[in-house]
């Protein structure tokens, strides 16, 4: 979608037009739902942080100024929203849980695909939080090194190096020696 | 085409995967061609990537319910459309439902009595006078203020 387009439609929405809103809403929530999700590992939390992200958006766009785009935008804020609540979940589980979170299946034990995919999901999710948003966002979501930068708000050599560890940090749980059978 | 280091695509399969396309674009042809000319030596390294990007692959997608939609549109600004609505209640008044006859009956009333108030009016009065003209002739006791014309020569 265009640049031009998300300001028309921006405009519109800031009008009370709720055609328009819908229209944001349609494109932008299954990108920012599955951010979310990737990261906090909980559909629940996930649906809070799309709604708040759009709450945000909804009191921002009267005052609008296309400094960055209108997803770049919305990416952010649910980041920022994500790493609040895993930062509130550390610090809650800090004395009881153990530093990494324990994927409850061991990728050797995964067989089915479900299994899997949920072993998948709980690693990614316990990825220090800006390995697991970079890779989130890239790897996953398929956005650009630029794109991704963007939202992270930090350079593409930094996303790279982050994108890097958090491979890294998967292959060394084992997700890398998972068996497909 | 730029030149690569064997080293840089190391670094690029360890950030970004085994998929070319994956990686920044203005080193993904050069990047390409260093693994093709080099038969064997990324196999490893390529072949543990991935495993991890068909891992990434499984996932399903995911997209929000009706409920978190509805929820969310219904939190959209309501703007000046909101802004809009006394003078849409005033509207309705005139229009109920967009509808146009009662309003242009009101106005067809008006005009019809209008157009009678004048009539009778104007009949009212002897022509050529008007109403201020016959409170002065009565005042002087020229005319019957009554219409007793008999009474008055």
């Amino acid at each position: 979608m265009s640049f031009s387009s998300d300001l028309d439609q921006i405009s519109r929405a800031a009008a009370g037009e709720r055609g328009a809103a819908s229209a944001l809403v349609a494109r932008y929530s299954p990108g920012i739902l599955s951010v979310a999700m990737r990261m906090l590992g909980s559909r629940e939390e996930a649906e809070d942080v799309t709604q708040e992200t759009f709450l945000r958006a909804w009191k921002a766009l009267p005052d609008w100024e296309p400094k960055a785009k209108f997803s770049t935008w919305l990416h952010r804020v649910a980041l920022n929203l994500c790493y609040d609540r895993l930062r509130k979940r550390r610090e809650l589980t800090m004395d009881t849980l153990p530093e990494q979170v324990d994927t409850a299946l061991r990728p050797d034990q995964a067989l089915a695909q479900k299994q899997r995919v949920r072993a998948v999901e709980a690693a990614i999710a316990a990825l220090p939080e800006r390995q697991s948003a970079a890779l989130v966002l890239c790897a996953i979501e398929g956005h650009s090194q630029k794109e991704a930068a963007e939202i992270m708000e930090i350079g593409e050599r930094a996303l790279e190096s982050l994108l890097a560890r958090a491979r890294r940090t998967l292959r060394e749980t084992g997700l890398a020696g998972m068996d497909k059978s | 085409m730029d030149q690569i280091t064997k080293a840089r695509v190391l670094e690029l399969i360890a950030a970004y995967g085994a998929d070319v396309n994956a990686f920044p674009e203005e080193e993904r042809a050069a990047a390409a061609a260093c693994i093709e000319a080099a038969p064997g030596e990324f196999d490893d390294v390529l072949a543990e990537a991935r495993v991890l990007d068909a891992a990434f692959g499984e996932l399903p997608g995911v997209s929000p319910g009706e409920a978190l939609v509805g929820r969310i549109v219904a939190a959209a600004p309501a703007g000046r459309a909101e802004a809009k609505r006394p003078l849409r209640a005033l509207w309705q008044v005139f229009l109920p439902d967009g509808q146009r006859w009662p309003f242009a009956a009101g106005l067809a009333s008006l005009a019809i009595g209008a157009v009678m108030g004048f009539n009778l009016a104007a009949n009212e009065l002897p022509s050529g006078e008007s109403y201020d003209d016959g409170v002065i002739y009565a005042a002087l006791g020229l005319i019957d203020p009554l219409g007793n014309e008999e009474a008055y020569p």
